[in-house]
């Protein structure tokens, strides 16, 4: 397992993938820190807490980044050679989720490092009293960190399940935007349990759902989704 | 040993592979022909475990690919030579694969120049041409010195330059006591590297020889020129045989050449030529195949 788990962090490293994701969510979170900075009024504590937001981005790039891990064998091909090296698919499926859970977490670590090494400073030369370290920008920081990881992992199922990078890609855009709100509304009693709703409790916790139950929500949707994706995987012929 | 017992796919309701039986002896270099979706390579695809047969078995030394320990090396497969990330360099390709199979990376660099890709193996694959591609797929395929290569049409898009290069590699796994199965709809491909063929046609078995037993296999034709051709026609046609008459004083004959100088010397006709015309393997081939197959 070790030799699986080396031989996907090498494919991670060995194309520009993982960086050109990384400098888009660079570019981004940059411009969201610095613009709140620019537009607030005073920083005071409210604003500082929700500094690390500026970040937040690192959750949809980083199931981009699963889902590329995922349909980037189907796409180029290289499934086959993956399979022929590993013919027990479910390892591979299991190394692949945890490289996207580890991108995931390291693409939030640094996009709130880089947030936070642009807020710092600048608070220093306004000589605003630096707030960031406290318990709630500390804790929205760490619901980022461990929403992207869940997430990345919730990427390779997606991935497996659907096998086409556009597929996929479309249709994840399709269920948050579009059927999410629409079952949310059909029915509230579900509607909290959904994932983006499930997301959005790790946050800030919900009235039904604290920050550890939304974690666990969207685990459980990253397990279904890397289970059935692993099933289908050992079931479908590579072709 | 490779062994293909009762391999049956269907492709929803399109029978791609239909109960083929065949074996592979170690040690041999066997072409795999039949032409273009004949089902070659659902068959290699089963036999690696990529694709779940849907009755039947294709196993490699009583095993199925997937319950072969370290199976890198046991069995080495070219499939495809466009199944590598085009933004990676074949190097790092190459890497990948031997991390996964806890090959050491010093391997990696011994199987480059052994294809003869030390050259660009730090360029992005994107930049290689179809040979290089092919011949990054059969480094992949030595990463664990296997005893046992899979090549599906290797040949596929390459100059005469790099086929020649192909016979030659082969030709060195086969001299190193590996054994070789390699599929081509194109005999002429692999006839001079090859000892033994199997031919499948439409999902079917249709021969397992040895290339000198299918050559033997086509009914060569006997021509003969004589300066009284129009007697000799008319004895040989008495005799019961086929004769298409030849401008200006020949004629050919399905008989043996033996039988047409007997026939001429117990009828005094002067012969100033008789020649048994080889049957090519290609002939065969095309004759096996139903002369579909494309060049």
């Amino acid at each position: 397992m070790i030799a699986l788990f080396r031989s996907e962090f090498l494919k991670l490293r060995t194309t520009r993938t993982a960086v050109v994701l990384a400098l888009g969510l660079y570019a981004i979170s940059v411009i969201a820190v610095i613009a709140t900075l620019i537009v607030s009024d005073s920083l005071d504590r409210s604003v500082q807490a929700d500094l690390p937001g500026s970040a937040a981005f690192a959750v949809l790039f980083a199931i981009l980044f699963g889902i590329l891990v995922m349909t980037g064998e189907y796409r180029h091909g290289t499934a086959t050679p993956t399979f022929l090296a590993t013919p027990q698919r479910e390892r591979v499926l299991i190394a692949k989720s945890f490289a996207a859970a580890v991108g995931g977490l390291t693409l939030a670590l640094s996009a709130l490092a880089l947030v936070y090494g642009v807020a710092i400073p600048w608070l220093l030369v306004t000589g605003d009293s630096i707030l960031l370290f406290e318990r709630d920008p500390l804790r929205g920081a760490l619901g980022l960190v461990v929403a992207s990881a869940i997430w990345g992992a919730l990427g390779v199922g997606v991935g497996a399940v659907v096998r086409s990078q556009v597929g996929a890609m479309i249709g994840v855009l399709v269920w948050f935007l579009i059927l999410e709100p629409l079952v949310g509304h059909l029915s509230s009693r579900v509607s909290p349990y959904l994932p983006g709703a499930a997301l959005g409790a790790i946050f800030e916790g919900s009235e039904d759902l604290s920050s550890l139950a939304g974690a666990a929500v969207s685990l459980g949707y990253a397990a279904a989704f890397c289970l059935s994706g692993t099933i289908l995987t050992v079931r479908r012929d590579i072709t | 040993m490779i062994e293909v017992a009762g391999l049956t796919k269907k492709y929803g309701s399109k029978l791609a592979v239909d109960s083929l039986d065949f074996r592979v002896p170690p040690g041999t270099i066997t072409g795999f022909l039949g032409p273009n979706g004949a089902g070659k390579t659902t068959t290699l695809r089963c036999l690696l475990g990529l694709v779940k047969p849907t009755a039947g078995a294709a196993t490699i030394d009583g095993q199925g690919y997937r319950e072969l320990g370290e199976p890198s090396q046991r069995v080495g497969a070219v499939l495809e030579a466009s199944n590598v990330h085009p933004g990676r360099s074949g190097r790092n390709h190459l890497r990948v694969l031997a991390a996964a199979a806890s090959i050491p990376e010093s391997r990696v660099d011994e199987v480059i120049a052994l294809v003869e890709l030390t050259p660009v193996a730090r360029k992005r694959a994107k930049t290689y041409s179809l040979g290089m591609r092919q011949r990054l797929g059969l480094a992949a395929a030595l990463l664990g010195d296997p005893e046992v290569l899979i090549l599906d049409e290797p040949a596929n898009g390459l100059d005469p330059q790099g086929i020649r290069w192909l016979r030659g590699f082969l030709r060195s796994m086969s001299a190193e006591g590996r054994t070789v199965l390699v599929s081509s709809h194109v005999l002429s491909e692999v006839e001079q590297t090859v000892d033994e063929v199997v031919i499948i046609h439409r999902g079917r078995f249709v021969a397992h020889a040895t290339t000198a037993e299918l050559a033997a296999r086509v009914a060569g034709a006997v021509r003969a020129r004589s300066p009284e051709v129009g007697r000799l026609r008319e004895v040989l046609a008495a005799a019961g045989i086929a004769v298409t008459p030849l401008e200006p004083d020949g004629l050919t004959a399905d008989t043996s050449p033996e039988r047409i100088g007997e026939l001429a010397a117990a009828n005094g006709i002067v012969l100033h030529e008789l020649v048994a015309e080889a049957g090519s393997l290609e002939e065969a081939f095309l004759e096996l195949t139903g002369g579909e197959t494309v060049i």
